[in-house]
């Protein structure tokens, strides 16, 4: 087992290598200059150089290669944003918590409603709720997530007044909660992390329902099933201890497949939301074009990706004796 | 035949047809309805071209263009159906002349798709949304980027002048969804055009070649996959710093073939195992004549419903993009765009945004269904 781990690690070392340096060479590809927020008209051209010497822009671009590269490795230095006028790695240290709140809420909606509506659909397969939950899953999976999104808001955060439930953006409420009790934080922070998160979470769920009716009806017509009934076992008895048991196993790889659409709808949702995380700086890097930024963001989120994958092998591995881990 | 079947609808119900005769039958009137009411748009959009083509000197913009595609699209319709409607009875009667003819593969496969309600309901959405795009200039009650009197109708509530009301430019709602989806169906369409062919390229390759090149391509496919699309998108749109609704379905192309290259390769890997692939290969068939005569028309039925899915998935991300604010930019309209635009009055203005959003999910739930409804009849597993 530790054997397989180690080398499954060894393998995504390249891997992530790889989309570093692609990225790096495609953002140094594109037209246009980092410091190009600095520039004025009153400005001359040497004071121009001087700041490309000062961020180092003035190297040949082997050479900012192998410095970026060197920074990443041994001082986890992903360089300076010249937007935000910090490090980006103080700024990266700010958002991922958040993002990955977000996302880990989203990750347990997704799993627990997917699991739930795709076994009570095989297990009522062809009547009318199973037919109800086709056309619903099918309408969430073909929902773009900040349309959702703002569904969600009008609903419980502001356009109906009856139902306004729910702040509309942030993550908590930024006049009351200092004052809060403690008790009374972590109520500001649910209600604020509700909505996104179900935003987040349904659209996928639409598709691990699917996967596991899917797979269940698959295992309702295996013979240990038979086997099982025929001894006697209660319904219930059947279907979760020898049917569920089974069917979940492929559950888990797809839901490491799912990954990056996740982290991908977590930049839209937090954008509907106003969430302070790793979106919202992806997309301020956009408009900024800040070129040190991008490439660690895409580094997060390629790292974030990579390792949800090796969990999911691993625990794939742990759960079916049957994955041989030559 | 009788002179009658050139009339649509007429033969088929004739030749104990009557759906498909009133099916033909409505859309030519749908089409006669249109060219009379427009009539006079019509004759001026052509003459003006006439004009322009003769070499006066006449100002040509690209609505005059929007308009004179709409005519042509009307006209052509008409004579289609007229076609259509002739020469299908014509055909059905040899068929029925002639001896019983054991079933074709294609018509078990229009008899599976037929019966699955769901599919035809995805059809007729798409269907629908094309027409839609190729009569915009006709449907659209105005132009969809004409600014009103900013100070007396602005943000105005739908009634029946503005269907959907008025932007915070004054721009009508209605027209600017209407002209939208053209925008999402040609992203859709040729995005996936693009992503297809590169995915079945790169797919044929390592499947056919296999060994290290295989290898080499399936890490690098593997690497694409593992990162978030719409983040690698961001990058290169933002850099760039070209917004051309050209560069976004090529990047958007260029981000999702992945899907399709892993296809195609397990499908030839398959394939080349069976025997009429030894054989061709024995009988000293080049490279190229195995994959594109022998390997790719194999694969073909998977590729064309995995193609059908993934068009959601490109307007989707399209969609995505415009919400960002790094899509087509205004003021052509797009489905996104309109969200974007006007998200801020989602409290207030509601009907707004959401009808715009409304008409992606529509869109990709009609090629999610139509992309399942192939599936399900064309593969003969899947038959009753």
């Amino acid at each position: 087992m530790l054997t397989y781990i180690i080398r499954r690690i060894l393998i995504s070392i390249p891997l992530l290598f790889g989309l570093l340096t692609i990225n790096f060479f495609l953002i140094h590809a594109a037209p246009g200059d980092p410091t190009d927020i600095f520039y004025n008209p009153d400005m001359g051209p040497e004071a121009r150089e001087n700041i490309r010497r000062i961020y180092g822009l003035d190297q040949p671009l082997g050479v900012q290669y192998l410095r970026y590269i060197q920074g990443v490795v041994l001082k986890f230095e992903f360089g300076y944003s010249i937007a935000k006028k910090r490090p980006v790695r103080d700024e990266i240290l700010d958002a991922l918590p958040n993002t990955i709140q977000l996302s880990a809420l989203a990750l347990l909606i997704e799993l627990t409603m997917g699991i739930a509506l795709g076994i009570l659909a095989a297990v009522r397969q062809h009547s009318a709720f199973d037919n109800v939950t086709r056309v619903t899953a099918l309408t969430f999976y073909s929902m773009p997530s900040f349309y959702l999104g703002l569904v969600l808001l009008f609903l419980f955060a502001g356009g109906v007044s009856a139902t306004h439930w729910f702040p509309a953006s942030g993550m908590v409420d930024i006049v009351r909660h200092e004052s809060m009790s403690t008790l009374g934080k972590i109520g500001d922070r649910a209600i604020h992390i509700l909505l996104p998160s179900l935003t987040l979470g349904a659209g996928a769920a639409a598709g691990i329902s699917r996967y596991m009716r899917g797979e269940l009806l698959e295992v309702i017509r295996q013979d240990y099933m038979r086997t099982a009934r025929a001894k006697g076992l209660a319904e219930r008895v059947v279907v979760f201890k020898h049917g569920l048991r089974n069917a979940l196993m492929p559950i888990i790889t797809i839901v490491g497949l799912s990954l990056p659409f996740l982290f991908s709808g977590a930049v839209i949702v937090e954008q509907v939301f106003g969430w302070p995380g790793m979106g919202r700086v992806a997309v301020d890097a956009a408009f900024q074009r800040d070129y040190s930024m991008f490439l660690a963001v895409n580094l997060i989120f390629g790292t974030m990706v990579v390792v949800g994958n090796l969990v999911a092998d691993i625990l794939y591995a742990f759960v079916d004796p049957r994955v041989r881990l030559a | 035949m009788s002179p009658s079947d050139w009339l649509p609808g007429l033969g088929h119900w004739r030749l104990g047809q009557p759906l498909k005769g009133a099916t033909v039958l409505g859309l030519f009137l749908l089409f006669v309805g249109i060219a009379g009411w427009h009539a006079g748009t019509m004759w001026e959009s052509l003459s003006h071209t006439l004009a322009k083509l003769s070499g006066a000197n006449v100002p040509y913009q690209p609505r005059d263009l929007d308009f004179l595609v709409s005519t042509l699209f009307v006209l052509g319709m008409l004579v289609a159906i007229l076609l259509y409607s002739g020469i299908s009875c014509q055909r059905k009667q040899q068929a029925d002349r002639l001896a019983r003819l054991p079933e074709s593969q294609w018509t078990i496969v229009k008899r599976q798709f037929r019966r699955n309600r769901l599919a035809v309901v995805g059809t007729v959405i798409i269907l629908a949304l094309y027409l839609v795009a190729f009569l915009c200039p006709f449907l659209a009650p105005y132009d969809p980027a004409e600014q009103g009197d900013r100070v007396q109708e602005r943000l105005l509530p739908p009634s029946l002048d503005h269907l959907l009301g008025t932007d915070r430019f004054a721009r009508d709602v209605f027209s600017r969804v209407i002209y939208g989806s053209r925008i999402s169906l040609l992203v859709g369409f040729l995005a996936m055009g693009l992503a297809v062919t590169i995915g079945t390229l790169v797919g044929a390759v390592a499947g056919y070649y296999g060994g290290w090149v295989d290898s080499v391509i399936m890490r690098f496919v593997d690497m694409m996959l593992s990162f978030p699309t719409l983040i690698l998108i961001i990058t290169v749109i933002a850099l760039w710093r070209n917004q051309s609704i050209w560069i976004i379905i090529t990047v958007i192309g260029l981000m999702s073939w992945m899907g399709v290259a892993r296809l195609v390769r397990g499908q030839f890997l398959a394939l080349k195992e069976r025997e009429f692939f030894q054989a061709a290969r024995a009988l000293g068939a080049g490279a190229g004549r195995l994959i594109f005569r022998h390997l790719l028309p194999n694969s073909l039925t998977p590729i064309i419903v995995s193609a059908t899915l993934r068009v959601g998935n490109t307007i989707l991300l399209e969609a995505s993009l415009s919400y960002l604010g790094l899509g087509v930019q205004p003021p052509t309209p797009s489905w996104g765009n309109i969200v974007y635009d006007t998200k801020g009055n989602l409290f207030t203005e509601w009907w707004m945004p959401l009808a715009a959003g409304m008409a992606i999910v529509v869109t990709v739930v009609g090629y999610n269904l139509l992309g399942d409804g192939l599936r399900d009849a064309l593969d003969p597993r899947l038959r009753e």
